[in-house]
């Protein structure tokens, strides 16, 4: 069919890593800062 | 908020977490392929809710800046630094997903689509007040200034709102319920209350950094003399 997307878990893969990636590394920064901040 | 609830942004970060677990199961697993971007719609899931929530941290920090110069209350001051971060954080996640969806749909990464082209200018405009205040080490110039700036920077927002109704634009417009299949709002709504929960434990755990370095700075003095406001 024209017109039609197929395929594509290759992106779809990458957006939601992406999403985990950056949420988890800047919770750790944020706990790292937290504890800096508090000695 | 953050001093009577110690762990709260804690308990908000391990349900948003949960909640996300399930909504990007539910959006990849479970939920139908779209007929036309098929397996890529799945993207929306996280892309829409995290446009969302980007835009309710942009009110939010605006909000805290407007009230920090009523008040000069600086833990408002420290809800704008936390809001800013937050806020560039969602919106280079924002522009890195919708970069993503737009290679196969579009058949380019990037375009200078008003709403793309919006979007990336309050997050230069954010990252640039971040940088601003890092740069200044008098507490009360950098709480005014910020806010201010934060203020103007903040008029974009509505400019990325109607973006894809004044203009004609690649991007689509809005999600709406009625816009989308009934088969899709699960997913979404559930990822939008994890990015919720996220991005509120974020911005309490990032504006407890903010207070607590400010108290370590040597005490600011009163922004204006009581009654000089008015």
């Amino acid at each position: 069919m024209r017109g039609v997307v197929t395929g594509g878990w290759a992106y779809v893969w990458s957006a939601y890593s992406l999403t985990v990636t950056v949420f988890l590394v800047y919770a750790i920064t944020l706990l790292a800062r937290l504890r800096q901040e508090r000695r | 908020m953050n001093n009577r609830f110690p762990r709260l942004p804690y308990v908000l970060l391990a349900i948003g977490a949960v909640l996300f677990l399930f909504g990007s199961w539910w959006g990849l697993f479970v939920a139908p392929a779209e007929v036309y971007m098929g397996e890529v719609q799945r993207i929306m899931y996280v892309h829409v809710p995290t446009a969302w929530n980007w835009m309710l941290a942009v009110i939010f920090t605006f909000i805290s800046a407007v009230v920090f110069l009523f008040t000069s209350d600086y833990k408002w001051d420290a809800r704008v630094e936390a809001g800013l971060e937050v806020s560039s954080l969602l919106a280079f996640l924002l522009c890195c997903q919708g970069s993503i969806w737009a290679k196969p749909t579009w058949g380019v990464w990037w375009d200078w689509d008003p709403r793309l082209t919006s979007v990336a200018v309050l997050l230069f405009a954010f990252l640039g007040i971040v940088a601003l205040r890092n740069f200044v080490d008098d507490a009360p110039r950098r709480a005014i200034w910020s806010s201010v700036a934060t203020i103007i920077a903040s008029v974009d927002l509505p400019i990325v709102y109607f973006s894809v109704k004044w203009w004609n634009s690649l991007h689509q417009p809005q999600s709406t319920p009625e816009t989308v299949s009934p088969a899709f709002h699960l997913p979404l709504r559930v990822n939008a209350f994890a990015i919720l929960f996220l991005m509120t434990g974020f911005i309490m755990l990032r504006a407890r950094i903010a207070s607590m370095r400010l108290a370590n700075e040597v005490a600011p003095p009163p922004l204006v003399e009581a009654g000089e406001m008015a």
